[in-house]
């Protein structure tokens, strides 16, 4: 009978852990907020930054905060982190990078930010995928 | 400017950057995953083609040429993440159905003590 209750308790710890954060609704409203930001601003990089620092900086504060906010979930959200980060970093080549090149000094033609747009749109798209299959 | 680009190569050159990039962010979850490259490829091949047109074109410089390219492979990555979070979350969905299971089990146990 002990034998069968430490297995019991071994199976409801082991089971316990999660291995992938559930589902979350805070999550997904952001997602959708920030890529409605993002794909509306996009288009205005045909101008110099400067003429649009305030949806700028706007943009970036709610990047990083949601980037903050799905680190704080610990390790069961590891791959949705991994998801914000590549979107929010400089140093890949989706939005944070594309943000800061334009700050930079960049301007684009009409035909590339078309193009950004569409990718930064799907990239979106994988977040709120992943986070509409997680455990509810 | 170029008048000629292989999209083949490209087309290589990217999935293999998704599968490096993969490899180095370290994600043990990522070790079961499986990577749906023939997916991956059928999204990027007719995109890197509009983007050779629009470069040969003079629509775009050849840096924003080099950008979507990038941008292309960090999609992928995005993409790669996603399948794999999908494989966890079904790893999730079976422990929480044994985890269902122990909890009636114990809860049936404790019943039957008190």
């Amino acid at each position: 009978m002990k034998k069968l209750i430490s297995t019991v308790l071994f199976a409801l710890i082991f089971t316990s852990c999660a291995i992938m954060s559930n589902f979350d609704q805070n999550t997904l409203n952001a997602a959708t907020k920030i890529k409605a930001d993002a794909i509306a601003l996009i288009p205005a990089a045909v101008d110099p930054a400067e003429k649009h620092t305030a949806e700028i900086e706007a943009l970036k504060a709610e990047l990083s905060s949601q980037v903050a906010y799905e680190q704080g979930k610990g390790k069961a959200n590891t791959i949705s982190c991994a998801q914000w980060d590549l979107i929010a970093s400089e140093k890949h080549e989706l939005l944070g990078k594309f943000l800061k090149d334009w700050q930079g000094g960049k301007t684009y033609s009409p035909a590339f930010l078309i193009e950004e747009q569409q990718i930064i749109s799907d990239s979106f798209d994988q977040i709120l995928k992943l986070e509409g299959a997680k455990p509810k | 400017m170029a008048t000629q680009f292989d999209v083949k190569t490209i087309e290589g050159d990217l999935v293999n950057g998704v599968l490096e990039q993969l490899k180095t962010l370290g994600i043990d979850a990522l070790k079961e995953a499986t990577v749906d490259v023939p997916a991956f490829i059928g999204t990027a091949v007719p995109a890197l083609t509009r983007y050779g047109s629009l470069y040969l074109g003079g629509q775009i410089t050849e840096d924003e040429f080099k950008s979507l390219v990038a941008s292309m492979r960090d999609e992928g990555l995005e993409a790669a993440l996603t399948m794999a979070g999908w494989d966890v979350a079904k790893i999730q969905e079976h422990r929480n159905s044994i985890f269902n299971v122990v909890t009636s089990i114990v809860m049936g146990a404790l019943k039957s003590v008190i």
